[in-house]
């Protein structure tokens, strides 16, 4: 059985580069999100094992969307995605409850292991 | 000043810009840029579309890269790895571009000044429709052709990260 992800990110081009990454691996895309919105109301009956987060989207940004996810739902693994790479970025991330940072851009090994660390529980990035 | 006059914190952005720019853009699509002179007289040049960008937080600037449409379409078809489906997906994958860049140049900024910000997220524009930086401001802008003969520039609005770099944001 694959292991389910949520992708959260405005860009369909993230949700199909990482659809091609994640081809042919243990991984699957349970839930493709264009909102931190509509990943709220999505997450309890996707049930991902883990969250990728775009941080720049329309609306709810997607620090705030981790933030609310990990108020309601303690286990949840979000690693956001994003060009924005620096430390205060990468503080806020960590002080929202994300577990680990993916930079832009990123190729199939960076997501890849990324995505595994995750799901081992380990931090990424 | 650096040797030729130019503020050199202008310098700075304008040399980090560039590499920013062209290192994306070939990592993304392969495609390599090469600087050229300014278009003469001013504003001439081929029909262009653009890629838009705003930041905002502790400063504000307007980023916008141009180029012909055909080099928009390339570099949606080589992410892609497949010919390009139509105008809404070539722009897709160009705003995609314009994130990354923004996102980056954000960064780089930060890393010189400690300075964060924020971007919203990326227009497409197509010609004539490109929105002004603004003419109350001081514009840097840098000229490219590709390897295929595409013409591109990249602009952004200079005073504010000049000001950063001095050590005058009004913030500190």
């Amino acid at each position: 059985m694959k292991h389910r992800i949520m992708v959260v990110d405005d860009s369909r081009v993230v949700y199909a580069e990482m659809s091609k990454m994640l081809a042919n691996s243990d991984l699957e895309i349970a839930k493709y999100c264009r909102s931190g919105e509509e990943a709220i109301a999505s997450y309890e009956s996707v049930q991902p094992e883990v969250v990728t987060m775009d941080i720049v989207m329309p609306g709810m940004d997607g620090l705030e969307t981790c933030s609310e996810l990990v108020m309601r739902w303690p286990d949840a693994r979000v690693i956001m995605v994003s060009s924005l790479a620096y430390n205060d970025t990468i503080s806020t991330a960590a002080a929202v409850g994300a577990k680990g940072f993916i930079f832009k851009p990123f190729d199939k090994e960076m997501l890849l292991d990324a995505l595994q660390k995750a799901l081992s529980g380990e931090t990424v990035g | 000043m650096t040797a030729d006059g130019q503020d050199k914190e202008i310098a700075w952005v304008t040399e980090m810009a560039d590499a920013l720019l062209r290192e994306i853009l070939e990592q993304l699509s392969g495609i390599r840029l090469s600087r050229r002179p300014p278009w003469t007289p001013k504003g001439a040049g081929p029909p262009m579309d653009g890629v838009y960008g705003r930041v905002d937080g502790a400063y504000q600037m307007r980023l916008l890269f141009r180029a012909e449409p055909r080099m928009f379409q390339r570099l949606a078809s080589n992410m892609i790895g497949a010919p390009a489906k139509d105008a809404q997906e070539v722009q897709e994958y160009a705003t995609e571009f314009a994130n990354v860049l923004c996102g980056r140049f954000i960064s780089e900024i930060y890393r010189a000044t400690k300075v964060p910000a924020r971007f919203y997220p990326t227009q497409y524009e197509t010609y004539p429709d490109i929105p002004l930086l603004g003419d109350d401001t001081e514009i840097s802008t840098i000229f490219y052709a590709s390897e295929d003969q595409e013409a591109a520039d990249f602009s952004w609005t200079a005073d504010s990260v000049a000001m950063l770099l001095k050590g005058e944001n009004s913030e500190t």
